[in-house]
This record gives structure tokens, sequence and C-alpha cells, in this order.
């Protein structure tokens, strides 16, 4: 990898984001966490990732919300947001360019590699 | 057959239970019809945002929706912001002082208002309310429509009653509160037309007088003391015209209760019908929150387990021997097969409630197939099967489906060829022109289904002899869920088995 990507997850089941950061930073990507929204913000405020990973249902503010606040600003309206959440039903919005969020995914579904494989893809 | 009037009378109870009937299922979808464009208009950002463009959307709405006289959203003091009646320079109407709207701000919920005679039209209509709610919950107005009577008058057109009949709503005294006919106008009397009441019990039948020129049936709508009573009329001309001819007569006889049965409904949909629908729609939306919920939790801690069995068996935490890592595989394995469980058995709640929005798109039918292979590709490989597509003429090229539920479908048919064949044999998907789109084959050789398996093979849960004795994994839910998802398409899925094969069909029309 000619550089380190970083990403941000968000995700408040501890187990799996302990898993999601070890796959992550074993691809040497620069790895920051929260298991809040408004916690995900916070670093943002300080620290600009390449993509981020995030999960819906949050304590606190939603990851909807979060996806809102990321879209409306206009440091971070950029960066490629990944949904990945183990509700059935994604978001009224359709992914895109100009929604927010690249890629709605569910994460029982998936494997850890194809998960850090479509981040690297986004973050190019 | 020659029958006298009141023989005839007695043999109407029975298609007078029949048009009843159907006249119930009508006034159900009449309601329930107006309560979801108003639901469905509450969530529009027009309405919940509302600018000089929201009354233009509205006249869009209804020009949309002709059966509906008006269509306007109130706010909390009853002004009506937007109207899809309003002129540019007509002054805003206020509707604070109009039963339905109180008693939206009172209880919150979809309600049908009083008769009353439209200011722009001079029909008699009906109101109907429902509360529109911010993102946060809060009552922010009241979107109402007005609902003329226009869908009785085609009812008295298409059970022949002619267009002289009448259909007044009046209260307890015989004043007339609405009515379909300028010769019966709103706030006079029924007794100023000679017309002698006796409404003791809540329906009957006044014969006409020997002045007078109508035949009246009426029907106290809800039941209660208090409430109005529904009058349908028919000149007495029509129906003493021929009056041995009982068959005409069971016709107007018969329309005369559907329309009161009709009108009843009004008032018995909003009290008791509408307030059901709504208290059975609430019930099954926590129980879909609650299937979702369990869902959701179930997954977390399965896609930890696979998670880290999946980082275990990359060996990036350390080398594992042989059976480590067998016993993590099998780990991995279990836990993908609970959570493809998990989601099986909430598309099923929701296909069985018929809950689940389908995203009906135009579907390449070879592409179907190709992803609806890919599962099974390595196991046909693994067990030297020869797998044949046939597309015989005039199969259409395209067809509108769900694509990842039709892919499952088809995904758990071919996954059980495969199950089931014997090694080295062929496996055929046949594809034929049916009437109205396309019938689906799969055919495979080797297990078979046994007779008295047959009537169960669609069951939940069921698991075959067979199936038991081949494969020990399954769920019984695969030919299950299949059927729901044939059938949420509006298709029809059955098999045929012998002793040498056994074909899977189904069939997908073009929408």
């Amino acid at each position: 990898m000619p550089k380190s990507y970083k990403v941000l997850i968000v995700e408040d089941d501890k187990f799996i984001l302990k898993a999601i950061r070890y796959k992550f930073e074993e691809a040497k990507f620069n790895v920051k966490t929260s298991q809040t929204a408004e916690g995900g913000l916070t670093l943002l405020e300080k620290w600009t990732p390449n993509a981020i990973i995030l999960d819906i249902l949050l304590p606190g503010i939603d990851g909807y919300a979060f996806l809102r606040t990321v879209r409306n600003h206009p440091k971070w309206s950029t960066i490629p947001v990944i949904v990945a959440s183990n509700i059935n039903e994604p978001p009224d919005i359709e992914p895109g360019e100009n929604t927010g969020y690249k890629e709605y995914i569910v994460k029982s579904d998936l494997d850890l590699n194809s998960l850090v494989e479509k981040v690297k893809t986004l973050a190019r | 057959m020659i029958l006298s009037l009141n023989h005839a009378k007695i043999l109407q109870k029975e298609r007078l239970t029949t048009a009843a009937r159907i006249a119930a299922t009508e006034h159900i979808q009449i309601i329930e019809g107006a309560r979801q464009l108003l639901v469905s208009l509450s969530t529009s950002p027009f309405i919940l945002y509302p600018d000089e463009n929201c009354s233009l959307y509205l006249q869009q709405v209804l020009n949309k929706y002709q059966r509906y006289n008006n269509i306007a959203l109130a706010n909390l003091h009853g002004d009506a912001i937007c109207n899809a009646a309003a002129l540019p320079e007509q002054k805003i109407v206020n509707v604070s002082d109009r039963y339905f709207f109180k008693e939206v701000i009172k209880t919150n919920e979809f309600t049908v208002g009083e008769y009353s005679l439209s200011k722009t039209t001079k029909q008699p209509v009906i109101s109907l309310g429902y509360p529109v709610h911010d993102y946060q919950g809060r009552l922010i107005g009241i979107i109402y429509s007005s609902l003329d009577l226009d869908w009785l008058k085609n009812l008295v057109s298409s059970l022949s009653l002619g267009d002289n009949s009448v259909l007044l709503i009046t209260d307890k005294n015989g004043k007339i509160l609405a009515s379909n006919q300028n010769s019966f106008q709103a706030g006079s009397l029924l007794s100023d037309k000679g017309i002698v009441l006796n409404l003791k019990s809540d329906s009957g039948l006044i014969e006409p007088q020997d002045t007078k020129n109508y035949f009246f049936a009426y029907n106290q709508i809800g039941g209660s003391s208090s409430n109005p009573f529904a009058f349908v009329g028919l000149p007495k001309a029509t129906v003493y015209q021929k009056p041995n001819e009982d068959f005409a007569k069971s016709l107007l006889f018969s329309g005369l209760i559907a329309l009161l049965s009709l009108t009843g409904g009004w008032y018995i949909g909003n009290s008791l019908i509408t307030k059901l629908v709504m208290a059975v729609q609430k019930v099954d939306q926590l129980r879909q929150d609650f299937v979702s919920l369990v869902s959701h939790q179930l997954r977390t801690p399965l896609t930890a387990i696979k998670y880290f069995c999946e980082i275990l068996l990359s060996e990036s935490s350390g080398k594992l021997n042989k059976k480590q890592k067998e016993f993590i595989t099998d780990t991995l394995t279990s836990a993908s097969r609970l959570s493809q469980l998990v989601g099986t058995l909430l598309d099923i709640g929701r296909l069985e409630e018929g809950k689940m929005l389908l995203n009906f798109k135009e579907v390449s039918v070879e592409k179907l197939l190709e992803n609806s292979m890919k599962d099974i590709a390595p196991f046909i490989k693994k067990e030297g099967l020869k797998l044949s597509r046939v597309k015989k003429r005039g199969v259409p090229s395209n067809i509108f489906v769900d694509e990842k539920l039709m892919i499952q479908a088809v995904s758990n048919l071919l996954s059980n060829a495969v199950k089931y064949s014997d090694p080295k044999s062929l496996i055929e998907i046949i594809l034929s022109k049916s009437n109205n789109g396309i019938l689906f084959e799969i055919k495979n050789r080797g297990i078979v289904i046994l007779p008295e398996d047959k009537s169960h093979i669609f069951s939940k849960f069921y698991r075959s002899t067979m199936a038991r004795k081949k494969a020990d994994e399954g769920s019984g839910l695969g030919l299950y869920l299949t059927k729901l998802i044939i059938e949420s398409h509006g298709g029809k899925i059955w098999f045929e088995s012998d002793k040498n094969s056994t074909s899977f069909f189904f069939t997908l029309e073009i929408k």
C-alpha cells in the first residue's frame, strides 16, 4: 500500500469494534474508533479520515444523524461512508455521490477481508 | 314466477346479506383509501414544510384523486394554509369549528367528520382529517380532505336504481342534513314533504303515501340514538311499475339496503373499523419492530464470532494446528448458518405479514440465473454434475422482480437440486413461455420426493424423509420461503416427482 489510509470506525459493539480494528490495523490502516456518534464527530474535528465505517443503531444520536451532520459539513461532506449495520433494511436513501454514503452492508453477511478491500477501494 | 310483494321482500333477505357484504367491503375500501392518502400526504415534504408550492402540490394530488372534493392543510389555528381548491385571491378558510378538526386535535387520530354541503359545489360532502407531525413527533397541522357523494351516485347508477333515486342524511327529527337531489334541500324537514316518520327502530321501510311519490328505506348510522339516519328513496312509479317482476324489484331492494349499509359504514367505519384497522396496524408495527430488533440483537454477537473466527483462521494472531483450524472453521460455518437463518426467519415473517416492500425492477433473466448459480458452482464441480440451460422460443429476455429475493428463490431450488442429485447426473434449467410470462423448470435426477412427503413439501420447518437421510443440515425453511417469494410476485410454484427425476416449476408474470 503506497500510503497509510486513515479510517474512522463508529461502532457501539465492543467486540465487533475490536475485530474490525484489528483487521484494519493488520492491513496497515491508521485507525481511530468511537463507540458513539458524538465521539466520532469529536474525532473528526481534529482528524480527517479517508473513509468512515458507520453503524446505525448507536447510543445517543444514531448513525443517520451522524451521516446528516457529516454530509452537511463543508470539510467532511466528501468523506466516503460505508454504512455497516445488522438491520436488514437499508436507509431510505440510495447510496451515491450526493447522498452522504457510498454503500450499505449487512455486517453479518460480509467477511472482514471484503470489508477491508471495499474501504481500500473507496479510500483511493 | 309470479310472487306477491311481501313474498318478494322475504326472498330478498338472502340477497341482502350479499349486498350488505359488498357494501361493507366497499366502504372499508373508501375509508381506508382516504386514510392512506392522508397518511401518505402527512409525510410529504410539501406538507411538512409548506411554502408557496404547497397548494399547487395539493391541486396536483386532487387532480389525480378525483373522488375527493378538496384536500387542504390546516395549521393548529384551523387556517387552511394550503388548499387545493384555493384561488389566488381567495380568503384563507378556517376550519377550527369543524368536528373533524376538533376531533383530530383531541385524539391525534384519523377522524371521519360530519356531513355538510360543499361551499363550492353545494353537494353533500364528508370531511376526513389526519394529524401531521414533524420529525420530533409534534403535532404541527391537520391534513384533511372532503369526499363528495358521487361514489354513492355511481353506486345508484351501477345498481340501475335510476337518476331520480334519493339519498338523504337526516338527523333524528328528520331534518335533512345532506341530499343528492335538489328537491330535498338540506335544512328542510322530511315531514314538510308529507313523509310520516316513525323512527322507533333503527331501520325500516316507509311505504309511499297516496299523495307522495317515494318509497323509502332508512337505517340509523352507527346505532346510537343520537346519530343521524340514512334514507334511500325510489320513486313509487319505479317500484310499482311492474309489481310482479320480482327479480327487478329484488335488485332495487338490494340496492336500497346496499346504499344504507354503505352510508351507515361511514360512521361505523369511523368509530369501529378505522380504529380497529389502526389498532391492528399498531400491533403489527410493534411485532415488526420486535422481529427487527431481535434479528439485530442476534446478529451482533454472531458477527463478532464470525469476525474473530476469520481473524484466527488468517493466523495473523498465531499459527494454528490442523485440528484447531478445523474446529474454528466449523464454528465459522455454524455462525454463518445461524446468521442466514435469522435473515430467513426475518424475511419469512415479513412476507407472511405482507409487510415486505418488494423492490421491483427490470432484470435480465440470464443474469438472474447466473447470479442464482454462484453459490452452487463449487458443489456442481465437486459432485461432477452437469448443468444445462435451455431457453425455449419466445421467452422474454427481461422480467420485473425483486432481484435479491428472486435470486434467493432460484438459488434455493438449485441448491436442493444439487443436494439431492446423483453424482455426475444432469441438472436442467428449462425456460418456456407461459400464458403471461415465463415458466421455470429445475429438474434433477437422484433422490426423489416420496408420496408421503408430497403434501408437506412446502410446509414451514418440514424436512422430507429423504432429505433427513441425505443431509443433516437444513432448516426446513428453504422451500417455504421460496414459495412465499414466488407467490409474493404473483407466481405459482409446484413440483412433479417420479422414480427417475424431480422437477420444480414456477411461473412469473411479465408485468
